[in-house]
């Protein structure tokens, strides 16, 4: 009885040292004196209830379940309020991914410096992407198993239908795209979702901006791609009609559903930043990933483009 | 982070020169093997060097420090959904798209209208509602 009582007196006390360390506004700012006053108070009070109830207190909660318990008081709300008040924090870092972080570094508490780790979201793409790697390493196996045991003559016969022009501007396309993404990318980092200027100046775009030019260049690529079939199609290479046409169609058209993939993801990525008033480290990070997956897709499609067109 | 990317990077020129003796062994005869597994040091190497670049952006962890401790780790870990419902209600979707392959086309039309509800539901959870920002 006495132990739950203790409990929430002492969070009930933090919780009022919380408040009147707040000068208003939630935000960084907020988030660090959360931080300092429940560590503070958590030193004294333990402390003081110690010196009060020596013998009968069992071990102390640990200085993060406290910080739990004083976050969820504080916000009334779900602790999902203290996760997105921690995907709004500040702290930009410079080129490459935004980290996750920062209550930290206030001179006052040296007992404790939050770790700058890696951004999780960001490790977690790229592990998956190299998984992908794999999934397009069993295309490109099959592509070569087929071209060495299908008789030579033949294969040439089907190769030279392919259109080499078209298909080097739709890559050219594709390659920039990842150039106009990238652009995104940077708006992203220094949280500037729109742009400041007129329309035509470039330079002053923002996250929208690019990212929009990036997916109609993804979504004129794949206009280019469905074309390409229609003509192949036309000359009689159908995903049945020979071995050859099976892994042409097999490989580009399973990196074209990733294509289609990354337009959808795409529209999450604006459709976040549209619905957040404050563009911050949660849609930098999607941005960030959604690059990644779009410059992989981007390097998988020059593999596969030098292979199927030029090396045929 | 020294370790995490050594655990990678050093299996890259292995599997490259693996792949090489699988090539030689079986005449070139073969590409699966010759080209899967170098694609497979490739893998090592991707994340590797991510890994690598992104040691060279943070600062040193409390757990690359051989005389670190425990608690120097404390505090923000990264952000996380504490709970959510909608990677359930995707798993259901998905589940009824396999069914879908299995059962007949109409079924997959059905998951794929849950799949979409629940893709979107996820992705702006914390977009929304109570959790707008």
């Amino acid at each position: 009885m006495l132990l739950p009582a203790t409990a929430v007196l002492c969070a009930m006390l933090c919780l009022s040292h919380v408040v009147a360390g707040c000068s208003g506004a939630p935000g960084d700012a907020f988030r660090t004196r959360v931080f300092l006053a429940s560590w503070h108070m958590g030193v004294t009070t333990r402390s003081l209830f110690a010196w009060s109830f020596r013998g009968t207190l069992p071990p102390f909660v640990s200085k993060r379940e406290h910080i739990r318990e004083i976050v969820r008081k504080s916000t009334r709300a779900s602790p999902r309020s203290a996760f997105l008040r921690a995907s709004n924090g500040r702290g930009v870092s410079n080129n490459g991914s935004v980290s996750t972080t920062e209550t930290a570094a206030a001179p006052t508490a040296p007992q404790h410096v939050s770790v700058n780790r890696p951004n999780p979201v960001s490790v977690g793409t790229i592990v998956w992407l190299a998984s992908e790697l794999m999934f397009f390493a069993g295309l490109f196996a099959m592509y070569f198993t087929v071209r060495s045991v299908m008789p030579a003559e033949e294969w040439a016969a089907e190769t030279a239908k392919l259109n080499l022009t078209f298909a080097a501007i739709n890559t050219t396309v594709l390659v920039l795209s990842s150039v106009t993404c990238q652009m995104g990318v940077l708006a992203a980092e220094r949280f500037q979702p729109v742009r400041t200027g007129k329309i035509f100046q470039v330079g002053r775009w923002g996250m929208h901006e690019w990212m929009t030019l990036t997916y109609v260049m993804g979504a004129i690529f794949i206009g280019g791609q469905v074309f390409e079939y229609a003509e192949l199609v036309h000359e009689g290479v159908t995903i049945s009609s020979s071995a050859y046409g099976s892994v042409f169609y097999l490989t580009t058209g399973f990196h074209g559903l990733h294509v289609i993939g990354g337009l959808i993801a795409f529209l999450f990525l604006l459709g976040r930043s549209f619905a957040a008033r404050r563009f911050g480290h949660h849609e930098a990070t999607t941005a960030i990933v959604t690059s990644y997956y779009w410059h992989f897709v981007d390097v998988v499609w020059i593999a596969l483009f030098a292979v199927i067109y030029f090396l045929q | 982070m020294k370790i995490e990317v050594r655990l990678f990077i050093w299996l890259t020129p292995f599997f490259l020169v693996a792949g090489v003796v699988y090539g030689v062994l079986t005449g070139w005869d073969e590409p699966v093997g010759y080209l899967g597994i170098p694609l497979v040091g490739a893998l090592m190497a991707m994340i590797g060097a991510y890994l690598a670049l992104t040691a060279r952006r943070i600062d040193p962890r409390p757990e690359d420090d051989e005389n670190g401790d425990i608690e120097q780790g404390a505090g923000d870990q990264g952000v996380f959904a504490p709970w959510s419902w909608w990677p359930l209600v995707i798993g259901a979707a998905s589940s009824i798209v396999f069914l879908g392959l299995a059962v007949g086309w109409w079924v997959l039309y059905i998951g794929f209208i849950f799949s979409v509800i629940g893709l979107i539901g996820w992705v702006f959870e914390f977009s929304r509602g109570r959790h707008a920002h």
